[in-house]
């Protein structure tokens, strides 16, 4: 995709997907000016604020576009873009001040995608990964491998295990090592038990 | 918590048709059960997707670099060259701050002095510092940049290495101000905008008497604190409600 003055709302899917450079850097050009100035105006944020968020929010963008059934943007990307923003910078703000009141927020966006699924399961990915992160790396190596549709024989001869029975083995005990740290964290608790963000209060800070 | 085998054996498809429609059952009448497969199932999304939203961050990063390295270079050149813009940015600059302040203090007991900097101070925005084209060198550009990129340290080393003590403009002088009391050396910070603040018709007076006031604050030389102010509520009325906030903390 070569660089363009505008790209349609599919081009940029499509660049985000493909993490296209011309793309991103377009999106950085042509919206993050007006996400800093929401985050600073309407949130008393700063630019490093509307960095991260902006950041963050490319990223749960990115993992909606390629998840199964994949987000569907449509016609307006800056309007969904600024969603996932706002919720973020409402989110960080309310656990920085520890709010716990529940209020009303909007979570549909005009074209009808309910932004609280991807922010949740945005929330859900960093925690796993940060579970992930914690385990050794040969672990991390087994299961990324088995999930990228490697055979037994085929990790075991990879990582240089002893027999395939223990590479299954070590497979099965590194999950229940990763499903046990995982399911123990207390923002898990809060992620299927809490309630959903349609009826989260907007904090008054 | 320890469903594991079944879950792996159902998800293998190694399970009979009985064994399935028993499991199924389960899932639906005990949501302790359905949770934990929800779980067990999730981990595999994450991880099937953490290479590639590690290498999208990667991309993400770069590209973010690119344009902020862009970005800076622009704001450094606009700096240069706007004079009058920066009045509205400082003026929505104190009035967000007017904002906290107040939030701060109907919520809050009374804080300490530390308290009360750290939650006025914030580094001065690099769209509000402005200067008059006639010192608008590329030392003083880059003066500017390297404060304005936070590189607090190596802005102080450069002024002290690239310009004459004496021959400091008022600007320059209170970037190293404001570069001091980013590194703790609120000492020099003060000493330094001390002598900006005698350039009363300079365009950055009352940021220089503003920071100049958060440094006698943190030092807690409170009567000089008290002073800077008065000066400020009369002479800024763009910091004057937050000057006289401050005012009324301190007294």
């Amino acid at each position: 995709m070569e660089q363009k003055d505008i790209y349609t709302c599919a081009e940029i899917e499509d660049g985000i997907r493909n993490s296209n450079r011309e793309v991103l850097l377009y999106i950085y050009k042509k919206y993050f000016p007006i996400i800093r100035n929401i985050i600073i105006k309407e949130y008393g944020g700063t630019h490093e604020h509307a960095r991260d968020v902006f950041q963050d929010a490319m990223v749960t963008v990115y993992t909606g576009l390629i998840s199964n059934p994949p987000l569907k943007i449509s016609s307006n990307f800056l309007n969904f873009l600024c969603m996932v923003c706002k919720r973020r910078m409402i989110d960080e703000l309310r656990k920085k001040s520890k709010e716990s009141r529940e209020v009303e927020v909007c979570g549909i966006s005009d074209e009808g995608i309910n932004i609280n699924e991807y922010m949740e399961k945005e929330e859900k990915m960093r925690l796993f990964e940060k579970h992930f992160h914690k385990l050794g790396e040969k672990c991390r190596q087994l299961l990324s491998l088995f999930l990228n549709g490697l055979s037994t024989k085929e990790i075991t001869n990879k990582l240089k295990m002893s027999s395939e029975q223990f590479t299954k083995k070590r497979r099965l005990q590194c999950k229940i090592s990763l499903f046990k740290s995982i399911f123990t964290d207390s923002t898990l608790r809060e992620l299927i038990d809490g309630k959903p963000w349609t009826i989260r209060e907007i904090p008054k800070w | 918590m320890e469903n594991h085998g079944l879950f792996e054996k159902f998800l293998s498809g190694e399970m009979s048709d009985a064994e399935r429609s028993e499991f199924l059952n389960r899932l639906a009448s005990d949501p302790q059960l359905e949770k934990e497969f929800r779980v067990w199932t999730d981990i595999d999304e994450t991880i099937v997707a953490y290479q590639k939203r590690e290498d999208f961050r990667k991309q993400l990063m770069n590209v973010s670099d690119e344009y902020f390295s862009t970005d800076n270079n622009k704001l450094a050149r606009k700096i240069s060259f706007v004079s009058k813009g920066w009045m509205k940015v400082a003026a929505s600059f104190a009035a967000l701050a007017i904002i906290g302040i107040a939030i701060y203090l109907i919520f809050f007991s009374v804080p300490s002095y530390n308290e009360i900097y750290a939650d006025l101070y914030s580094p001065l925005k690099t769209d509000v510092i402005t200067r008059s084209s006639a010192d608008s060198t590329d030392k003083t550009k880059k003066t500017f940049v390297l404060y304005q990129e936070g590189k607090y340290k190596e802005c102080i080393r450069f002024i002290n290495s690239e310009f004459s003590k004496d021959s400091l403009s008022t600007q320059l002088q209170i970037v190293l101000g404001l570069s001091y009391m980013e590194t703790g050396d609120h000492v020099s910070a003060a000493e330094i905008l001390e002598k900006a603040s005698a350039d009363k018709q300079n365009i950055m007076h009352g940021d220089c008497l503003w920071y100049l006031s958060l440094c006698y604050l943190k030092l807690e030389q409170l009567a000089n604190c008290s002073k800077v102010l008065k000066e400020l509520i009369s002479t800024d009325p763009s910091y004057s409600e937050k000057a006289r906030s401050l005012l009324d903390k301190i007294e």
